[in-house]
C-alpha cells in the first residue's frame, strides 16, 4: 500500500514541479481608474494574469475607482473582474495607464446552469447526450420540503428504486434495492457515493456481530439533506460500468452544493418534527386475558379438577396495562444546519454545520447527530484546479437493549422490546404495588411468571429504561482532487478518496431489569464492541476530447482506479459485574466472549471508455472495464465487462424537425456486463482454525475449516435496456421509459448445499441463473406555467418482476418444515421468484364434529377399507377436533400435510411509484408553494407474523382483541379456532396470516411561504422561507398491520415477514431557512 | 511546448504502469486471523495440533454412539422432554429427516482423518524434527479412528459413503454411492491389519514412543496396537469370522498388558478411570474443564431423569449381590455419576463430570472371545471365560446347557451386566439377531415391537419383518444433495 501511495504523491509533486515555473523579471507599475456607466467601481479585483491564467500579482480599486499595480514585464496581462460584471481581459503591450468602463453581467452567477448542457454527476458526459439509464432528482425542484432523512425523501421518487425502512427507531437503516434483487447471495445493495466518494456504511458479513447493524442500522445517507444539490441514479450497466464491481446493484450518488463566486451567503435552516406511531393492533385487556389463557389450558388438558390449570393471576397482576402504550412515546426532532457559501475568483468554499437531536417514538432512544463539511475549490491557474471536500458525521444513538445478534442474524425479532410489549400478559403491572394498590416506585420484574422466564418475557418498560445499548459512529470522508489540462483537450486527473468508518457499541443490562439474581450470568451483562473500516481509493484519469468540425464530437477516457479496504472488529462480554453502577466490560468479572477479527480486501480496475457523436444525432459510448479482486484466486481473479450504449436523436431528422413541439426525442439503447463479488474475503482458501475448545490431552487443536474454492468466480449481471427520453412543448413535458432485462449467471450461491459426509454441510459456488424484467415511466409536466402561477406535476411508474431461470441439479433450497404452526416454505427453484412463499389453504374453523369427516372432490365422505368413515387428521397424526382451523385438503386424501401446499404470493410489488403536484403562487406579499406526493406499491403480499403471534393462542402470549371472536362451543360460526395450549395446529402458515400489503400514501405534504424580496429587504435578509411538510400523515390499504411498507429481508432467502418493528411514523415538520 | 507536452506523457505513462505493475501482487491477501493450507503442515507441532482436534472430533460422537447403542434396546428409555427425537427411534417411528439421524459428526471425525493421512507426508520434508515412525505411529492412529468410526457406521446404517480421501478442495468429487457393508468391514479390516503393523506397541520402544506406553492418559486415550487388535477382534466377530476373532483376542491377551480389576476396585473402572482393564477410552481432562456429555444424561434424578432403564434390568438380570448393580438406590445406570459405589452419592460438581468415556476394556476381550469360541462349538473354553468376567463382579457362575443357544443366551446376558449402560446393547442384540443371515431376528423383533407406541405397533408389526428396518435410514441432507445415494429400502416409500 505504501509504495502505491508513494507513487501517487511522487506524480503529483513531477506535475506540480513542472507546471509551476515562475520567473523574475523587470517589473513595471501601472494604474488607472475602473467605473461603470454610474461611476467608479470600488473594490474591483484587477490581477496580473499569466498565459496559464494564474495569478501573478493583484490589488482592488479605492473610493474612487483607482487602483495602482506592479506588473512583471511590459506586455502583462491584465484582468479585470467584479462580482455582478463581465470579466475583462486586457494585454497591456507597453501601456502603463488602464481605464475600463465595466459592463454589468446579464445574469446572476449562480443561475448560470443551462439545463441542457448540464454535465452529469460523473463529470464527462452531459445530460441531454447520455444513452443510459439514468434517473435525477434536482433539490432545488424540492427546496420547498423539509426533512431530517433523504431516505424518507426519495421514497417513490425515482423510478425502480424500492427503498423501504428496516424500523422506524431513530438511526435504523434502509433497504435500498434497484430494479429489484439480483444476487441471491453476493451483495443487492448499491453503492453509495457522495461526491464521488464510495460509501459503505455496511459492516463486513466476516464479522458476527456486525451482521445485526446491517439490518438494524444499515446504510443511512449521512449527508444533510440541506447540503444535497442532486441525486443521480444509475441503474444499467452501462452507466454504472466506470465504478465496477461494486457497482453491479446500481449506484446512487449524490452530489452536494460547493461554492460559487460571491460574497458570502450565509444560510440557516431550523426544523422541529413531531412524531407519531401509527394506530397499533389492538390488544386484550387485563380482564379478558387470563380468561383466554385459562380457556385455552382447558382445552389442553381437560383436568377434572380445575386448581390444575395454571393461575395467570396474583397479587400484582390484577391491572390493566396496555404495553405498547406504555413504551411508545410522541417523539420530537430538532434540527439545525448552518452553511456558509462563497468565492472568489481562485477560490470558492462551501462550509456547513449541522445538528439533528431525534427522539425515537420507542421510550429511551434517540439519536444525535452531528455533519460537518467543507467543500474547497481552488483554481491554481487554469490549467491546474484542485478540489477538496471533508466530511465528518457522528452518530450517538441509544437503542433498546437486545440480547444476541445472532437471533437477528437469522432474521428473528421475537426478543426486541416491541415483541415482548404486545406479547405480554396485560394484567401485569409496569411498578410493583403493595396490598393497597398504591405504587411503589420500583418496576415490577418477577423473574418468572406463568409466560416464563424473564430472559424471554421481560418487563417491557424496566427493560427499555434500565437496558443501555448505545452506539458511537463516527465517518470521515475525505477527497483530495487535482485537475491538470495538459492541452487543449487532454486533461489528466486524479483523486484519492478516504472512508473511516469507526463503530463502537455499548450495552449493558443491569440485573433489575430482568429480575434476576445478581448472582446469575444473565445479570449485569454488559458487553462492548468496536469495529472500524478503512477505504481509501485512488482513481487516476486521463480524458480526451476533441470536436473534428461541427458534426464530429469525439471523447476518451483512460482511468485506473484501485481500492483498499481494511476492517478491524473486537468485542467482548461479560456478566456478573459486582454492581449495576460498573458497567464496563472489564475488570473482575466473568467473561462470556471475547474474539477479534481482521479482514482487508483489494481491488485494481481499468476502464476505457469511448464516446462519439456525430451530428448531435447520434451517439455511441464504447466502455471496457478490466477489474481484478483479492477476493477471487488467481486464476478467476480478473474480469472483463464491456458496455455499449447507443443514442438516436430522432427529432433531429428531417421528417421529425418540422415538428415544432418536440424539443428533443433521443431512443436509447444500452448492453452491459457488470461483475458482483461475494460478501467475504478469503474465502477460496482451504483454511484452518485453532481452538482451546478442540483441544485434547491438553494440546490444542488445530483443524480445518472450509473447503478451498477453486472454482469461486464472477458472479455476471448482463442488462439491456431499451429507453428514450422526449421533450416536447417548450420543455414542459418531459417523459422518460425504459424497459430493462437484467440476468444473473453464475449466481454466487454461498450455502450450496453438499452431502455431510463430506464433513462439510455447506460450501460456496457460482452456479444459477436469475432473472429480474421491468419497465419504468417517469413524466413531468409543467401544467401552468404564468408569471404568478406555475403548476408542475410528475408521476412515475415502475414495475419489476423477478424470475430463476435456472438452478443447478442437485440445489433445492427449501425452508420450513410444513408440519409446524407458524411456518411458510420458501423455495427457490426455476420458474418462482425470490420472496414467494407456499402455504396451506384456510378454510375457517371447524364449526362441530359434523365437518371432521374426509370428503373427497365432490363432497362425499371418505371411508376406510372397513367402511369406517375417514376422520381428518394431520400429517403428524393428530386428528382434528371441533373448533380447530379447517385447512383445504387440496389432494382429497383425509390429511392435512406438504401436499395440501398452494403458492400464496410474494412480496415483490406488482407495481410501484409516485406521484403529486408542485403549486407555486405568487403575490406581492411573497411565494406560496404547496408540494404534495404521494407513494403507492400495488400487489405485494406480506406475512403479517405480529398477527400470526396475535392471534394464534397457542402460548400464553397476550393476544389481540379479535381472538374474542374465537369459537368456543359446538355450532359458533367464526373465523377464529379456539384457544388450544401448546397443542394442534391451529396457526399453521396459511393464507388466513397473509395480507394484500398494496397501499397508497399520502408521503407528503408541504406548504411553504417565502416573503418577497422587498420584505426580505426590510428585514434584511436575502431570503426567508417558511415552511411546514407532512410526512406519512395518510395510508390507504386494507393491510391490518401496522404498516405495510415491510422492507424486504436482506437476506433473499429469509421468509419476508412483518415482525412488530417500530413502524416509520407519522411526521409533522415546521421548520425555517433564513439566507443571509 | 512540444517537449513539455511529451515529458507530461512520459510521466504519466511511468506512474500508471508502476500503479498496474505493482498491483498484481498487491492484490494477493490472506487471511490474518487464520492459517491457510499452503502455510500449514510446516512443523510437527502442526501434526500434533490436528490429531488432538480429531480425537476431539472423535470425543464428541461419543454421546452419539452411546445413546445409539441404548436406544432402540431393551435396557432404558429416554424422556421424550429431553430426547423427543432419540424417542422417535427408540419407538421405530424413524424419518429421514429426524435430526438425530445424521451422521455428519462421524463424518466430520473421518474427514479429519483423511486430512490428516493426505497430508502429513508434507511435513516429513519441511521438518527434519518429524520422522518416518511418527508418522507411522500417527497414520495407525487415524486409520483406527476412522475405522472404529466407520465400524459405528456400519452397524447404524449398513451400507454407507466410503471416503478415503479429505475433502480439502471442490475439485474432490463429492458425489459418490453408497459401499456395501462388505466392502466398509473389509477397508476396515484391511486398515486395521496395516495399521496393526505400524502402531506404537511393546515391541517397537524407542525414546520418542516410551511415553505412549507408560503415560496413561497416552496409553489409554489414544491407539496403539492392542486398541487395533481388540477392535479387530470385534470387526471379525461382527463379520461372523470367529477363527479370527479368537486369533485377534488372544495376540491382546497374549501381550499380558491388561486384566481384570479386582472386586473391591471394580468401581475405578468408571472413576477415575484408565484402570488396568481399559483398553481404548476417550480422555476428559478436568484441568481443562472438560465435561463428559454423558454424565448429564445418565444422571439418575428421581422423578425427572433424562434417562430410566426398564424394571426387568433391575428385577431380573442383576443378582443382589453382583457388584455391578452399582448402587442399590440409583442402580446401575449410575456408574458414570457416582462418587463411589458404597452409597456415597452423586458425582455435583461441575468439576466431577470429567469421567472418561470407555470405548474397550479387558472384560469386553474375554466376552468377545467367549461368543467367538462358542459359536465354534468350543463350550467349555467359553464358559471359563464367561465364569471369570461373572466370578469378578461376585455374581455366581454360571452354568450353562451345552446347546449354542443356552450360550448364546448366556453371552448375550453376561455382556448386558458387564456393559450395562455403556452403549453396547444395541450393537449386541443386533450382532446375535443378524448371525447366519438374520437366523434369529425375532430377538430385535420383540424388542422394537415392544417399545412402539400403541397406535404404531400393528402397522410396525407388519413392516418389521424386514431386517432393512433394523438400520437407520441415509440422513435427509444426503440422499437430497445427493442423487447417486440410494435410500435404504425400509425407508424408500
Amino acid at each position: 500500500m505504501r509504495t502505491l501511495l508513494l507513487t501517487v504523491f511522487r506524480t503529483f509533486l513531477i506535475l506540480f514541479s513542472v507546471s509551476i515555473n515562475m520567473s523574475a523579471q523587470t517589473r513595471v507599475i501601472i494604474s488607472g481608474q475602473i467605473k461603470d456607466d454610474k461611476g467608479p467601481l470600488i473594490g474591483v479585483n484587477v490581477v496580473e494574469i499569466d498565459k496559464d491564467g494564474r495569478f501573478i500579482s493583484g490589488t482592488t480599486t479605492d473610493f474612487d475607482g483607482n487602483f495602482t499595480l506592479t506588473v512583471s514585464r511590459r506586455d502583462a496581462t491584465v484582468q479585470v473582474s467584479y462580482l455582478g460584471y463581465t470579466t475583462q481581459v486586457f494585454e497591456l503591450a507597453g501601456r502603463n495607464k488602464l481605464n475600463v468602463d465595466l459592463k454589468e453581467e446579464s445574469i446572476k452567477m449562480d443561475e448560470v446552469v443551462v439545463t441542457a448542457d448540464k454535465i452529469g454527476n460523473d463529470g464527462i458526459i452531459s445530460i441531454r447526450d447520455r444513452a443510459t439509464a439514468v434517473s435525477r432528482l434536482e433539490m432545488k425542484d424540492m427546496n420547498e420540503l423539509m426533512t431530517s432523512s433523504i431516505e424518507e425523501m426519495m421514497q417513490g421518487r425515482l423510478g425502480g428504486v424500492d427503498i423501504a425502512a428496516i424500523s422506524g427507531d431513530p438511526g435504523a437503516g434502509v433497504n435500498i434495492r434497484i430494479r429489484g434483487t439480483a444476487s441471491l447471495n453476493a451483495r443487492n445493495e448499491p453503492l453509495i457515493l457522495v461526491n464521488g466518494i464510495p460509501y459503505d456504511a455496511n459492516i463486513d458479513d466476516n464479522f458476527d456481530f456486525g451482521t445485526a447493524d446491517v439490518q438494524r442500522f444499515g446504510s443511512l445517507i449521512d449527508v444533510a439533506p440541506e447540503d444535497i444539490e442532486s441525486i443521480e441514479v444509475l441503474k444499467d450497466a452501462a452507466s454504472t460500468a466506470v465504478w465496477g464491481s461494486k457497482a453491479a446493484n446500481g449506484v446512487l450518488s449524490i452530489r452536494t452544493k460547493r461554492g460559487f463566486k460571491s460574497t458570502p451567503v450565509f444560510s440557516y435552516t431550523s426544523t422541529i418534527t413531531r412524531s407519531k406511531e401509527p394506530d397499533p393492533i389492538p390488544m386484550l385487556n387485563g380482564y379478558e386475558y387470563p380468561k383466554l389463557i385459562t380457556e385455552a389450558h382447558f382445552n389442553k388438558i381437560r383436568p377434572d379438577d380445575p386448581s390444575n390449570l395454571p393461575d395467570p393471576e396474583d397479587k400484582n397482576y390484577a391491572q390493566n396495562t396496555n404495553w405498547i402504550e406504555e413504551i411508545t412515546r410522541i417523539a420530537y426532532t430538532a434540527n439545525n444546519n448552518f452553511s456558509v457559501r462563497g468565492g472568489g475568483d481562485k477560490t470558492r468554499y462551501d462550509i456547513s454545520a449541522g445538528y439533528m437531536s431525534q427522539e425515537g417514538t420507542t421510550i429511551n432512544t434517540k439519536l444525535d447527530k452531528i455533519n460537518l463539511r467543507t467543500a474547497l475549490d481552488y483554481d491554481l491557474s487554469n490549467k491546474i484546479k484542485l478540489k477538496t471536500d471533508i466530511m465528518f458525521t457522528r452518530y450517538d444513538q441509544d437503542a433498546t437493549y437486545d440480547w444476541d445478534n445472532r437471533d437477528y442474524k437469522n432474521g428473528d425479532f421475537d426478543k426486541t422490546v416491541r415483541t415482548v410489549a404486545y406479547k405480554k400478559m396485560p394484567n401485569m403491572s409496569v411498578y410493583e404495588r403493595d396490598t393497597a394498590d398504591n405504587i411503589l416506585g420500583n418496576y415490577f420484574t418477577p423473574s418468572y411468571t406463568i409466560q416464563g422466564d424473564a430472559k424471554d418475557m421481560y418487563n417491557p418498560v424496566a427493560f427499555a429504561n434500565l437496558g443501555q445499548h448505545n452506539r458511537t459512529q463516527d465517518n470521515t470522508r475525505a477527497l483530495f482532487n487535482i485537475k491538470y489540462q495538459i492541452i487543449k483537450n487532454l486533461v489528466f486527473e486524479s483523486t484519492i478518496t478516504m472512508d473511516f468508518f469507526d463503530q463502537k457499541r455499548k450495552k449493558f443490562l443491569p440485573y433489575k431489569a430482568i429480575g434476576f439474581g445478581i448472582d446469575d450470568d444473565m445479570s449485569n451483562q454488559a458487553s462492548e464492541e468496536s469495529f472500524k473500516k478503512n477505504n481509501l481509493q485512488t482513481i487516476n484519469q486521463l480524458y480526451y476530447s476533441t470536436q473534428l468540425n461541427d458534426r464530429h464530437e469525439f471523447s476518451a477516457l483512460l482511468r485506473l482506479r484501485t481500492e483498499d479496504e481494511t476492517s478491524k472488529s473486537y468485542n467482548i462480554k461479560t456478566s456478573r459485574s459486582a454492581s449495576p453502577f460498573l458497567q464496563e466490560a472489564t475488570g473482575d468479572v466473568d467473561i462470556v466472549s471475547l474474539s477479534s477479527g481482521s479482514s482487508t480486501f483489494r481491488s485494481v480496475s481499468t476502464f476505457g471508455q469511448l464516446h462519439y457523436k456525430f451530428d448531435d444525432k447520434y451517439i455511441v459510448t464504447l466502455g471496457l472495464n478490466y477489474e481484478g479482486t483479492s477476493k477471487f484466486s488467481k486464476d478467476s481473479r480478473w474480469g472483463t465487462f464491456p458496455s455499449v450504449s447507443l443514442a438516436w436523436r430522432i427529432n433531429e431528422e428531417p421528417i421529425l424537425n418540422k415538428i415544432k413541439a418536440i424539443d428533443d426525442l433521443k431512443l436509447r439503447f444500452s448492453w452491459g456486463v457488470s461483475g458482483n463479488t461475494p460478501w467475504g474475503n478469503y474465502l477460496y482458501f482451504n483454511s484452518y482454525a485453532a481452538n482451546s475448545a478442540y483441544s485434547y490431552n491438553g494440546i490444542a487443536g488445530v483443524r480445518p475449516e472450509g473447503i478451498e474454492l477453486t472454482s469461486l468466480k464472477w458472479e455476471n449481471i448482463e442488462q439491456i435496456n431499451p429507453g428514450f427520453t422526449l421533450s416536447a412543448f417548450n420543455y414542459r413535458l418531459t417523459l422518460e421509459a425504459d424497459y430493462y432485462i437484467k440476468t444473473t449467471t453464475d449466481l454466487y450461491l454461498d450455502y450450496f448445499n453438499i452431502p455431510t459426509y463430506t464433513g462439510y454441510a455447506k460450501i460456496a459456488q457460482n452456479s444459477g441463473t436469475m432473472e429480474n424484467r421491468g419497465w419504468e415511466i417517469f413524466t413531468n409536466i409543467t401544467v401552468v406555467k404564468r408569471e404568478k402561477l406555475n403548476i408542475q406535476t410528475t408521476f412515475n411508474l415502475s414495475s419489476n418482476e423477478n424470475i430463476i431461470i435456472q438452478m443447478p441439479e442437485n440445489y433445492a433450497l427449501e425452508y420450513g418444515n410444513m408440519l409446524n404452526n407458524g411456518n411458510y416454505k420458501i423455495s427457490i427453484e426455476p420458474g418462482n421468484s425470490i420472496g414467494g412463499f407456499y402455504g396451506y389453504k384456510y378454510l375457517g374453523v371447524y364449526k362441530d364434529n359434523s365437518e371432521l369427516v374426509a370428503t373427497d372432490i365432490n363432497g362425499n365422505q371418505i371411508y376406510d377399507i372397513g367402511d369406517v368413515p375417514l376422520k381428518m387428521i394431520h400429517g403428524s397424526g393428530y386428528v382434528f377436533r371441533q373448533g380447530d382451523a379447517k385447512y383445504k385438503d387440496q389432494n382429497y386424501d383425509g390429511v392435512i400435510d406438504e401436499l395440501d401446499l398452494v403458492y400464496l404470493g410474494d412480496l415483490n410489488p406488482g407495481f410501484m411509484g409516485g406521484f403529486g403536484p408542485r403549486i407555486a403562487y405568487i403575490t406581492k406579499q411573497g411565494e406560496f408553494v404547496v408540494n404534495g406526493f404521494m407513494y403507492f406499491k400495488l400487489g405485494q403480499e406480506i406475512i403479517n407474523k405480529t398477527r400470526m403471534d396475535t392471534e394464534n393462542m397457542y402460548y400464553d402470549d397476550n393476544q389481540s382483541v379479535a381472538t374474542n371472536y374465537r369459537w368456543r362451543r359446538p355450532g359458533d360460526e367464526t373465523d377464529m379456532p379456539r384457544a388450544l395450549s401448546g397443542d394442534g395446529y391451529n396457526w399453521m402458515g396459511s393464507d388466513r396470516f397473509v395480507e394484500d400489503g398494496s397501499f397508497l400514501r399520502l408521503k407528503t405534504m408541504s406548504f411553504s411561504y417565502k416573503p418577497s424580496d422587498e420584505i426580505c429587504k426590510r428585514l434584511r435578509l436575502r431570503e426567508l422561507r417558511i415552511y411546514t411538510t407532512a410526512y406519512n400523515l395518510f395510508t390507504w390499504t386494507r393491510y391490518l398491520g401496522q404498516d405495510p411498507d415491510v422492507a424486504q429481508p436482506s437476506d433473499p432467502k429469509l421468509l419476508p415477514k412483518d415482525n412488530s418493528r417500530t413502524p416509520p411514523s407519522k411526521q409533522i415538520i415546521v421548520g425555517l431557512n433564513i439566507t443571509f | 511546448m512540444k517537449n513539455k507536452f511529451k515529458l507530461h506523457i512520459i510521466i504519466i505513462t511511468v506512474g500508471l504502469m508502476s500503479l498496474l505493475g505493482s498491483c498484481i501482487d498487491w492484490m494477493e491477501l490472506e487471511p490474518e486471523d487464520k492459517l491457510i493450507r499452503q502455510e500449514f503442515w510446516q512443523k510437527k507441532g502442526d501434526v500434533e495440533a490436528v490429531v488432538a482436534a480429531t480425537y476431539d472430533a472423535f470425543r464428541e460422537t461419543s454421546l452419539k454412539s452411546l445413546m445409539m447403542g441404548e436406544v432402540r434396546a431393551d435396557m432404558i428409555y429416554f424422556n421424550p422432554n429431553q430426547f423427543g427425537d432419540y424417542v422417535k427411534i427408540a419407538e421405530s417411528d424413524i424419518q429421514y429427516d429426524n435430526p438425530e439421524v445424521k451422521w455428519e459428526k462421524y463424518y466430520f471425525t473421518i474427514n479429519l482423518a483423511n486430512t490428516l493421512i493426505q497430508f502429513m507426508p508434507e511435513v516429513l520434508e519441511n521438518d527434519k524434527l518429524f520422522t518416518e515412525t511418527e508418522m507411522q505411529r500417527i497414520h495407525a492412529e487415524m486409520l483406527f479412528i476412522r475405522s472404529l468410526t466407520y465400524f459405528y457406521l456400519v452397524r447404524l446404517y449398513r451400507d454407507v459413503p466410503l471416503l478415503l480421501s479429505a475433502s480439502s478442495s471442490d475439485t474432490v468429487d463429492f458425489y459418490v454411492e453408497e459401499s456395501d457393508e462388505s466392502v466398509v468391514l473389509n477397508q476396515i479390516i484391511s486398515d486395521l491389519e496395516y495399521a496393526e503393523t505400524i502402531a506404537v506397541s511393546m515391541d517397537n520402544i524407542d525414546e520418542n514412543t516410551a511415553q505412549f506406553m507408560s503415560d496413561l492418559t497416552l496409553f489409554k486415550g489414544r491407539a496403539n496396537k492392542y486398541s487395533i487388535q481388540t477392535l479387530l477382534a470385534d470387526v471379525y466377530l461382527w463379520k461372523e469370522d470367529y477363527q479370527k476373532c479368537i486369533e485377534y483376542c488372544d495376540k491382546v491377551i497374549g501381550s499380558n498388558l491388561y486384566s481384570l480389576e479386582n472386586e473391591t476396585d471394580w468401581f475405578k473402572i468408571y472413576v477415575p478411570g484408565n484402570s488396568k482393564e481399559s483398553i481404548f477410552e476417550v480422555q476428559y481432562s478436568e484441568a481443562n474443564k472438560e465435561t463428559n456429555p454423558i454424565y448429564e444424561v445418565l444422571l439418575p434424578i428421581v422423578g425427572g431423569s433424562r434417562a430410566t432403564f426398564y424394571d426387568w434390568v433391575q428385577e431380573e438380570l442383576f443378582l443382589a449381590s453382583d457388584i455391578r448393580v452399582a448402587n442399590e438406590r440409583y442402580g446401575p445406570i449410575s456408574k458414570y455419576t457416582l462418587i463411589d459405589n458404597e452409597g456415597t452419592g452423586l458425582r455435583r460438581d461441575y468439576s466431577q463430570k470429567d469421567a472418561n468415556y470407555i470405548y474397550y476394556r479387558y472384560a469386553e476381550l474375554l466376552l468377545m472371545k467367549a461368543e467367538a469360541l462358542a459359536e465354534l462349538n468350543r463350550f467349555s473354553e467359553s464358559q471359563e471365560l464367561i465364569n471369570e468376567v461373572a466370578l469378578r463382579a461376585g455374581s455366581p457362575a454360571v452354568f450353562i446347557d451345552q446347546s449354542i443357544s443356552a450360550f448364546r443366551k448366556a453371552i448375550l446376558d453376561e455382556r448386558a451386566r458387564e456393559f450395562a449402560f455403556e452403549g453396547k446393547r444395541w450393537f449386541d442384540l443386533l450382532r446375535f439377531a443378524k448371525r447366519n443371515m438374520f437366523e434369529n431376528k425375532t430377538l430385535v423383533i420383540n424388542i422394537l415391537l415392544s417399545k412402539a407406541s400403541e397406535e404404531k405397533r400393528p402397522i410396525l408389526r407388519g413392516r418389521i419383518l424386514d431386517p432393512n428396518g433394523f438400520y437407520l435410514p441415509i440422513p435427509e441432507d444426503d440422499i437430497k444433495y445427493n442423487d447417486k445415494l440410494n435410500q435404504n429400502p425400509y425407508y424408500d416409500r
